[in-house]
């Protein structure tokens, strides 16, 4: 296990998307101390910014950090194999691109978490920024596969042009979750803050808690008493709403029927 | 360097742009809809207060070659409503009558029926403009996505399973969605009201989106109404230099970006700057107070031939000439139309140029860094 600890508080955002399980395979500490890193502008060792250890017996593809790595980004970025565990606080683009293997943070994530992954797990004990397993600005490319897990809270537009993959968020989330989502699934366990699946074409989207309004866009659909994400089950009843009907979407939306008495109004169109 | 450079748009029509690279835009130019335009809608946008010679120069109030000039329908609407407040007046004054409280929203005037050239304004709050136009359309605030995806929704010839969308019954809305289908050319101008409300860049996304839906049934336009001057010019230019219209980052030796994360207001509120070098324009007005007190606390140069609330709390002002008055130059017009400035008086003696100022500072910037290599 390679354990790396930053030796004084970074005022700039450094780039750390070279330091990934799948670098460090076979390579001795001296090597892992000379890779080079952007710290701002200026292109740095990794040495003269983290302290750094290794233990030798124990198996070489896991990654530990520790301490404030607010301003650091693109952890974890591109990796296919292996481990990262994170303890306290990480910056923005955490497992961005990401093919496989597992990260986890004991702590909070900034944006864009999981962005673009293809396959892997990465689970935050803490809350979570903006944009979690979106596309990058311009590309209609989002997460793709994987998983998501959130302890805590999201922020706004979570799963943006998603096209595969699952997004568990135990806490609340922001607006705009889900929209321009096509294909793959996310639950929230929490309340949302409206626009639910916006522009969504095709995927599922369950809230088990509140929700203040459905847009004008989705028509109801069903009430079921559960439903199902990646072979669990989750007790309901739900109303199922289709959309987004403007951009000819099959989208589903299960939104909590106990939690929502506000939705009343639809269940004459059943 | 390897700093970062932003431009004004990051806040104003940034959103537009970012919304733009995922669902394209069907844009023109504004001779186009002096010519041709019979449905002009404002939403979100002040153009009377904001962009004063917009409205004669190139949409309602100016005869084009196929539309007319709507002066007359002005001067007739801005009397009524002269008159209606001076009824109102008397009637407050006048001891036992009670003032009639109008709806919210009336049902569309019969002008929108006919043929000829049509004004609508879509705002929270009656505007001026709002007064000289043929129907004012009032949305609860932040609720103009959910308006625009409704207008989405009718114009496909489907029902709404709501009796109301952002406080505005929805027989209303259908009578609209008929008078979006039914004109012969439509624009609709956004401002800052609608990039700058909740959703922000989906607004803009749904707005395009409504548009090409809209050109399915007839021709329709969007176009964003910028505000500073020649913005457009530096998105224009950062966009051909670095490929990027805005907050394009060089910390890494290659253009990146990314708003959010690469963006001044962002980069300042999370104080990751050491140094700061406006050109020519107010961030200590515009910018958050975190922002701001972060941005003045590093060295800050200035070049600006105003002073403004920057320049007072700089360390260093390089004062420049003016482009257009007394120096030649170009800017670009809102929709991306390159505009040579001339030079009107001579500049205060040794007084130099944007352009001369910079130039002076690269070349020292360059001897520089090849020293330390």
């Amino acid at each position: 296990m390679l354990t790396l600890t930053p030796r004084q508080e970074f005022k700039v955002p450094i780039d750390l998307g070279c330091l990934i399980p799948d670098a460090i395979i076979k390579k001795s500490i001296d090597e892992i101390r000379s890779f080079r890193i952007w710290e701002g502008n200026r292109n740095v060792h990794l040495e003269t910014l983290f302290k750094i250890s290794k233990e030798a017996n124990t198996i070489d593809d896991t990654i530990h950090f520790t301490g404030d790595l607010r301003k650091i980004r693109r952890i974890g970025a591109k990796m296919s194999r292996g481990k990262i565990v994170i303890d306290g606080d990480v910056g923005s683009r955490l497992g961005e691109e990401m093919k496989g293997g597992t990260i986890i943070v004991n702590g909070d994530a900034d944006s864009w978490v999981g962005s673009m992954m293809r396959n892997g797990i990465i689970e935050v004990k803490g809350d979570i920024g903006d944009y979690a397993g979106a596309a990058y600005r311009g590309s209609t490319k989002g997460m793709k596969g994987g998983k998501i897990i959130v302890h805590g809270n999201a922020g706004n537009e979570i799963g943006c042009f998603m096209r595969g993959g699952v997004i568990n968020v135990d806490g609340n989330v922001g607006i705009y979750a889900g929209i321009h989502m096509n294909k793959g699934t996310i639950f929230i366990q929490g309340n949302s803050e409206g626009r639910l699946g916006a522009q969504m074409l095709q995927g599922k989207i369950v809230v088990s808690g509140k929700i203040p309004s459905i847009l004008p866009t989705f028509t109801v659909d069903n009430i079921v008493k559960k439903t199902k994400i990646s072979g669990e089950e989750i007790a309901g009843p739900f109303y199922t709403f289709i959309g987004d009907v403007a951009d000819n979407g099959r989208g589903k939306l299960y939104i909590s029927q106990t939690h929502n008495p506000h939705l009343k109004q639809y269940e004459k169109f059943l | 360097m390897g700093g970062v450079l932003d431009n004004t748009s990051t806040v104003c029509h940034g959103p537009s742009i970012i919304s733009i690279h995922d669902v394209g835009i069907s844009s023109c130019t504004l001779g186009q809809l002096r010519h041709r335009a019979d449905l002009v809608i404002y939403w979100g946008s002040n153009p009377w207060d904001a962009h004063p010679r917009h409205l004669e120069r190139y949409t309602n109030f100016t005869k084009g070659r196929f539309q007319d000039a709507d002066w007359y329908g002005y001067v007739t609407r801005t009397n009524i409503h002269q008159t209606d407040k001076r009824l109102s007046r008397i009637l407050k004054l006048t001891p036992g009558i009670k003032e009639e409280v109008l709806p919210k929203n009336e049902s569309l005037p019969y002008k929108f029926f006919r043929k000829g050239r049509k004004m609508m304004v879509i705002d929270v709050r009656r505007t001026r403009s709002a007064d000289m136009a043929d129907y004012f359309l009032q949305v609860e605030p932040n609720k103009d996505y959910e308006l625009i995806e409704a207008f989405r929704m009718l114009i496909k010839h489907e029902e709404l399973e709501v009796n109301e969308v952002a406080g505005v019954p929805v027989e209303i809305l259908e009578d609209i969605a008929d008078a979006l289908i039914n004109c012969s050319l439509g624009v609709i101008f956004f401002g800052v009201g609608l990039t700058m409300s909740k959703g922000k860049h989906r607004n803009i996304d749904a707005a395009i989106s409504l548009v090409r839906d809209l050109n399915q049934r007839t021709k329709f336009l969007i176009m964003p109404m910028r505000g500073h001057f020649n913005v457009t010019g530096s998105n224009t230019v950062s966009t051909w230099q670095t490929g990027y219209p805005f907050a394009v980052d060089f910390s890494q030796g290659y253009p990146r970006y990314n708003p959010g994360e690469t963006s001044v207001v962002d980069i300042l509120r999370r104080d990751e700057t050491d140094a700061g070098l406006v050109i020519a324009s107010d961030p200590v007005s515009n910018f958050p107070k975190e922002a701001t007190s972060n941005l003045i606390k590093n060295p800050l140069i200035v070049i600006d031939p105003v002073e403004t609330p920057t320049s007072v709390m700089a360390d260093v002002v390089i004062p420049t000439t003016y482009v257009g008055i007394e120096t030649e130059g170009t800017a670009y017009r809102m929709d991306h139309v390159p505009l040579p400035l001339k030079k009107v008086v001579n500049p205060p003696k040794g007084l130099p140029s944007d352009k001369e100022a910079l130039e002076k500072i690269l070349l020292e910037v360059r001897r520089m860094r090849k020293e330390m290599i």
